[in-house]
């Protein structure tokens, strides 16, 4: 599975990586640092990426408004994107929802526990079939 | 026979033919005489009739030419004559039918018409004979009738002759005359009556200065009833008399009535006090007829009440006037043009325009009201007959921007119609100046209040991050160098672990503390029984421990998700600090007059006395408890303050706490 992740913090890309590398199967990931980046890479001649974990908290552009790019794009709009964050915030997790997103993870504070939510993130994503480009 | 004989015979029979001839000629003559006789006596009865004839056409001329109808009737009444005018008003013709005359007379006047027949019968003339007849269309007439009596040469009555005058119309006019007579009596009988009920007392002298007319006020305000009673009748003299009786001034009064007279002038409303302080009105009308003057009429009129209420009016006006000109509201008078036609000073010192400057001014003109529209509405309202109070912007003359508080009413006149309005204009600037900074502070709070969460929602993510960084690195650290770190060195990672975990517990705090406010309260109707189980199977709760609630707890209208933060603060407090065997937590309610109370009691180490007020203060932690961060009581305070109640407890070291808490309903 081809993973696109939008990331400012080099710690959570350790963290994410470390993560997969663990996993049976293996996974692509294209790592942005931002909004920006992320949206260079789609629009590029690259292939599509299957899936979109998203950090909401970032520099310039931030998560929200970056999904509300993706979704306004006619082609991007329909790559399931999971948004990966520390925030609590109720406002933040109803705008993410609104303009669509297909899941919403707090990022827990012990390494382990998050192991054990990428993990069955990644695999409930397996199971499932996906828009392929 | 001899020849003598024959002779004779022969000379006899001569004689007789002589004779005979003789006779036979004689006749001849006579006959032819009596032929001219005949022919004369024909030509003579030719020519007479010839002259009737004549005589008779005449006279059929004459009828014809009479305009009245002429009938001439024998003694039974039957027309045997009668001319073209007669068969037209009538209607019926003799040649045609029989006509009877009588039985065109109207039943009520058939004894009237019998006695008249007998009168023309017997005197030979009848003059003025009216009746009303019924004509053959069952119309109805009035008829006038001379007739006079036809003999033949005896002497004998044969027929009778006369002339029918047509008078309906005639009596007509006549009952409209009788009528108007007896209205013209009704209203002099009204007028009569009228005058002796007239509130003014009336007293009408002749030429001769005699009393021609008096009615009952006049005998009541003179006080002259008993007199008029007795009399019947009041003299000149009582007027004057009376009058030196009753009023204040009885010389003044005698002299200028004599004036009056004297003059035969008009004078009206002249004022007249009594001595009990009735004022009267008098007014003298002399009666000219073609300039001769015939009379006079004194008409006096008791005006106390009116002259009263004028004064009081007055005093009233007087009053309010100064409360107008001296009041600290400005006032303004529309006419229907809606053109300024009253200001009063304050208005002007509103305004800062002169009186001179606003009068005759529109209110569209005058650049004094800025929203022109509201003004237009507001206007239309009033023609409508609609009071109504509204603010506007205004501009004074120096130009400085003011808020007033109009409260506006439509003027009527004495018919009841719109015929402009009246405003009073309270100056709210200061007031509406405060109101608006009240508004912007508001505001200014509100997206302050936003800013403040958003803040708080970034700051704990900022601080958050590295937090999982430095926990995920640790975690790594003894993954991975787990062969080459001591005991030591593990521990301090596990202790490096616990430090981040307190940490992160006192950034949730914080993050929920702050995000504690009232105005985003959705008060919904909630199961504090659910509330409980729903707090139950989320917290942790130790084998030992027990959470029950003592009976069924109350539906309250609050705000779910801060309900849930309260129960579980208390709960979970509740909860860790058991350390008896057998854990007991125990929830009840208890309603009161405003207030819901609720406790919570535990068997647990219970809290010093000491601690009791500063449990509630943020950070404030008394618990050995190393995760205790001190916040969760400070939820709970807030959250409370938020629904009006307190909160307090009841602790003994060893036995255990009560908390108590209300929320208002």
């Amino acid at each position: 599975m081809h993973i696109l992740f939008i990331e400012d913090d080099a710690i959570e890309t350790m963290k994410l990586d470390r993560t997969v590398a663990k996993l049976e199967f293996k996974n692509q990931i294209t790592e942005a640092k931002n909004g920006e980046q992320a949206l260079e890479f789609l629009r590029s001649e690259e292939a599509l990426p299957d899936i979109i974990f998203l950090d909401l908290n970032m520099p310039r552009m931030s998560g929200i408004e970056f999904l509300q790019i993706l979704k306004e794009d006619p082609a991007l709009r329909y790559l399931p994107t999971i948004v990966l964050t520390t925030s609590e915030n109720r406002s933040d997790l109803l705008e993410c929802y609104k303009i669509g997103i297909a899941g919403y993870i707090i990022k827990p504070l012990k390494y382990g526990d998050y192991e054990n939510k990428i993990k069955k993130v990644i695999e409930y994503w397996e199971v499932n079939e996906l828009v392929k480009a | 026979m001899s020849n003598k004989e024959v002779e004779i015979l022969k000379r006899a029979l001569e004689r007789q033919k002589k004779a005979r001839l003789e006779a036979e000629h004689i006749l001849e003559q006579k006959s032819s005489e009596l032929y001219h006789q005949v022919t004369l006596l024909k030509e003579e009865n030719e020519r007479l009739e010839n002259s009737i004839s004549e005589k008779n056409s005449e006279l059929d001329g004459i009828f014809v030419n009479i305009i009245d109808p002429y009938v001439v009737m024998n003694i039974m009444g039957e027309v045997i004559r009668m001319n073209p005018a007669a068969r037209d008003f009538l209607g019926v013709d003799h040649n045609k039918e029989k006509v009877s005359l009588m039985e065109f007379v109207h039943p009520e006047y058939m004894n009237y018409t019998m006695e008249s027949f007998k009168i023309l019968y017997e005197s030979g003339v009848l003059k003025n004979y009216k009746a009303k007849i019924i004509l053959k269309d069952k119309t109805e007439k009035y008829v006038h009738i001379n007739a006079s009596l036809v003999r033949n040469k005896k002497g004998v009555p044969v027929a009778a002759q006369g002339i029918i005058r047509d008078i309906t119309q005639e009596n007509e006019i006549k009952k409209l005359l009788a009528d108007q007579k007896n209205k013209l009596k009704a209203s002099e009988h009204r007028l009569a009556t009228l005058v002796s009920n007239l509130h003014t007392g009336v007293l009408l002298e002749d030429e001769h200065q005699q009393v021609a007319l008096s009615n009952t006020m006049f005998g009541e305000m003179f006080e002259l009833k008993a007199k008029l009673a007795e009399k019947g009748k009041l003299a000149s003299s009582d007027h004057l008399e009376a009058g030196e009786q009753i009023f204040k001034d009885p010389h003044t009064f005698r002299s200028r009535i004599n004036e009056i007279l004297d003059e035969q002038k008009l004078v009206l409303s002249e004022e007249l006090e009594t001595l009990e302080g009735q004022v009267f009105k008098r007014d003298y009308v002399p009666i000219f007829s073609e300039d001769i003057y015939k009379g006079h009429l004194w008409s006096y009129t008791d005006i106390t009440v009116q002259k009263n209420y004028r004064n009081n009016l007055e005093k009233q006006k007087e009053k309010y006037s100064s409360i107008i000109a001296n009041m600290n509201l400005g006032l303004v008078e529309l006419d229907k043009d809606n053109c300024i036609i009253f200001v009063n000073k304050s208005f002007c010192e509103m305004s800062g325009y002169t009186q001179e400057e606003l009068l005759g001014e529109s209110v569209f003109e005058i650049s004094i009201y800025q929203d022109d529209d509201e003004i237009v509405n507001q206007l239309e309202r009033r023609k409508q007959g609609a009071s109504d109070s509204y603010e506007v912007k205004v501009k004074t003359k120096n130009g400085e921007p003011a808020f007033w508080l109009i409260s506006a009413a439509p003027r009527y006149n004495d018919t009841g119609n719109v015929i402009g309005s009246i405003g009073i204009h309270l100056d709210v600037t200061k007031q509406k100046n405060l109101e608006l900074q009240k508004e912007q502070l508001l505001k200014e709070l509100e997206e302050s209040n936003t800013g403040l969460q958003e803040y708080a929602h970034i700051v704990t993510h900022d601080l958050k991050s590295p937090l999982r960084s430095i926990s995920a690195l640790a975690t790594w650290l003894n993954e991975d160098y787990n062969d080459v770190l001591d005991e030591n060195g593990v521990k301090n990672l596990t202790l490096m672990q616990e430090k981040v975990t307190a940490m992160d517990k006192l950034i949730d705090g914080i993050l929920k503390y702050s995000t504690v406010t009232s105005d985003t309260l959705k008060d919904t109707a909630v199961d504090i029984n659910t509330v409980i189980q729903d707090i139950k199977d989320i917290i942790y709760i130790p084998e030992h421990v027990e959470v029950r609630c003592k009976q069924k707890l109350p539906i309250l209208k609050v705000d779910n998700t801060k309900i849930h933060q309260l129960f579980q603060n208390f709960l979970s407090n509740a909860v860790v600090n058991i350390d008896k065997a057998k854990g007991l937590v125990e929830i009840d309610a208890k309603e009161r007059p405003t207030h819901w109370e609720f406790s919570i009691k535990d068997n647990g180490v219970g809290i010093p006395e000491e601690y009791h007020q500063k449990i509630f203060k943020i950070f404030q932690s008394v618990g050995n408890n190393e995760r205790s961060t001190g916040i969760g009581l400070s939820i709970v305070k807030k959250i409370i303050d938020i629904y009006e109640g307190e909160v307090w407890l009841d602790s003994e070291i060893g036995v255990g706490t009560t908390f108590y808490f209300t929320i208002k309903k």
